[in-house]
């Protein structure tokens, strides 16, 4: 394991909560993961997370998340599959919008990625770099998700 | 008696646009692929004679340089065809430092705004998209975010309302669109909370639009009373409020205007094709209607009594200066042409109108940028 990047106890328990508990959920929801620039710390923004917790829609992501900085958002997304079954598999949405101006943390947050992968146990993993800035971008990010892993 | 304070002859290329600081001390002009800053003496020792001087030389882009303005900080915001646009930072010395600004667009930039905080942004561009820039502190850069939708063709003209937040914008396909530029760290909700326009939108909303059918070539709040105007290409000037209630008036020669100016909340003033400013009020009843024109050509021209006449035949072609069928009968007649006739002070079209002098509310004094190199000013 890299020795540059560590994880809390609290953020991992955080992550658990979160995994078991969305197993069944009816909407969509997000947990949002941040790297601490000074600290180089993973944690979970806690004024990002209450707005999220209101989050109805993926295209209000473009509003809640920042458009300076990059985020891991590990997202429970319900949604009947072609053969008819309920599922909501958890997906990590790498957000890297193309306002983001240090290439520092752009860097940064790419040396995290294999790390928190493997910590959320997720499979799938979207990139999000056009910040969702048009309707367009949205319905390819629902694609992206949908289609079948 | 003449409407015209004062002309200055800058330079010999059009001046597409111009700015004043905020006590009115420096003027900036576009001339080709540069940006001229010019020193003035303060607003009220300006005479016919006065001539600016020319203290600074902005020469970063490669293009023509589209727009200019000065925020209320005194920093100057150019735009150009090259898609880019620099922030000029005023030093001690008087000379600028350039900051590029991203502005993450694939056509020209063709229009430039600074919100009234003087903290960020709007550039309309070719490229359907209003690019939104303010500066990241913790990044020491500025960061460009795009309204496209739905934005379907060139974005003409910006203007920011006083709450800094609600932006209208006109274009080319002949929509006037009030969009919200409300920025996250930047603008508080409560700017907006009792505005009659809405209350919550977030970044790139549509807060309303408006189908003119025409180009929109410029457009301008009266934040007070809560209207928009907006002149179109087909020789309009229109004001709106946020009742939705539109009202429309030509102008007297048919010819469009490029640009307009709040005088008072009644009182607006347009120029554009026709060479001179034209004055709209609007009544009582708020009915909008031609109130009167400034320094219009061959207008109050003493008839010499050899001419008297002609005049009957000539009536109808006062309205642009000598005409040709004049030019030569007085050439015939008198051997050398009339030169009592009034030409007006800008030769070619104008350009851009800014208020200059204000005092109580109303605008007495406008500043004209024509296509012919002149800053006319012009006194109400």
């Amino acid at each position: 394991m890299s020795a540059l990047y560590n994880i809390g106890t609290a953020t991992k328990q955080t992550i658990n909560k979160f995994r078991i508990s969305t197993g069944r959920a009816e909407a969509i929801k997000g947990l949002s993961i941040k790297i601490d620039p000074k600290t180089y710390e993973i944690i979970v923004p806690e004024d990002e997370q209450e707005e999220l917790d209101d989050m109805t829609e993926l295209s209000e992501l473009a509003e809640i998340m920042p458009d300076n900085s990059p985020r891991f958002l590990l997202l429970a997304y319900p949604m009947t599959n072609k053969d008819g079954i309920k599922q909501t598999p958890l997906v990590l949405l790498y957000w890297k919008p193309s306002t983001v101006v240090s290439q520092e943390w752009k860097m940064m947050y790419a040396g995290a990625l294999e790390m928190v992968r493997n910590e959320c146990g997720t499979y799938k993993l979207v990139e999000v770099s056009s910040g969702l800035e048009d309707d367009s971008d949205v319905d390819e990010l629902i694609e992206q998700i949908e289609s079948s892993k | 008696m003449s409407s015209v304070l004062s002309i200055f002859k800058l330079v010999k290329a059009p001046v597409y646009s111009h700015c004043f600081s905020q006590d009115k001390s420096l003027l900036a002009i576009t001339c080709e692929n540069t940006c001229l800053v010019y020193r003035l003496p303060p607003a009220n020792s300006v005479t016919s004679s006065t001539t600016p001087q020319l203290v600074a030389t902005l020469a970063n882009h490669d293009k023509t340089v589209t727009a200019v303005d000065i925020s209320v900080h005194g920093r100057i915001v150019t735009c150009s065809q090259d898609r880019n646009a620099y922030v000029w930072e005023p030093l001690s010395d008087g000379s600028y430092k350039p900051t590029l600004v991203l502005l993450r667009i694939n056509r020209a930039a063709t229009c430039v705004s600074w919100a009234p905080s003087g903290y960020k942004f709007a550039v309309g561009s070719s490229a359907r998209i209003i690019a939104v820039c303010y500066y990241e502190q913790e990044n020491n850069w500025w960061v460009s975010k795009h309204i496209k939708k739905p934005i379907k063709s060139t974005v003409q003209c910006l203007a920011w309302h006083s709450n800094g937040v609600v932006l209208a914008s006109g274009g080319t396909d002949g929509y006037l669109r009030l969009f919200s530029g409300f920025i996250k760290g930047l603008d508080s909700k409560e700017a907006v909370a009792n505005s009659p326009w809405g209350a919550k939108f977030p970044f790139g909303a549509l807060v309303r639009e408006y189908y003119h059918g025409a180009y929109i070539e410029d457009v301008q709040w009266r934040s007070a009373i809560e209207k928009v105007a907006f002149v179109s290409h087909e020789g309009s000037l229109n004001v709106v409020d946020s009742q939705d209630q539109l009202q429309s008036v030509n102008a007297p020669d048919g010819l469009p205007f490029n640009s307009l100016c709040w005088v008072s909340d009644a009182e607006i003033l347009c120029a554009g094709f026709s060479c001179h400013p034209v004055l709209f009020a609007a009544d009582a009843t708020g009915a909008w209607a031609f109130a009167r024109d400034l320094d219009k050509a061959g207008g109050a021209a003493p008839a010499p009594v050899a001419n008297e006449d002609l005049d009957e035949s000539e009536d109808a072609n006062s309205g642009f200066g000598i005409s040709a069928l004049r030019k030569f009968k007085q050439l015939d007649l008198k051997g050398k042409v009339s030169t009592d006739a009034q030409e007006s002070a800008h030769e070619n079209t104008i350009t851009q109108l800014k208020p200059y002098v204000e005092e109580q509310g109303r605008v007495t004094a406008v500043s004209a940028s024509g296509l012919d190199g002149k800053v006319v000013l012009y006194r109400l």
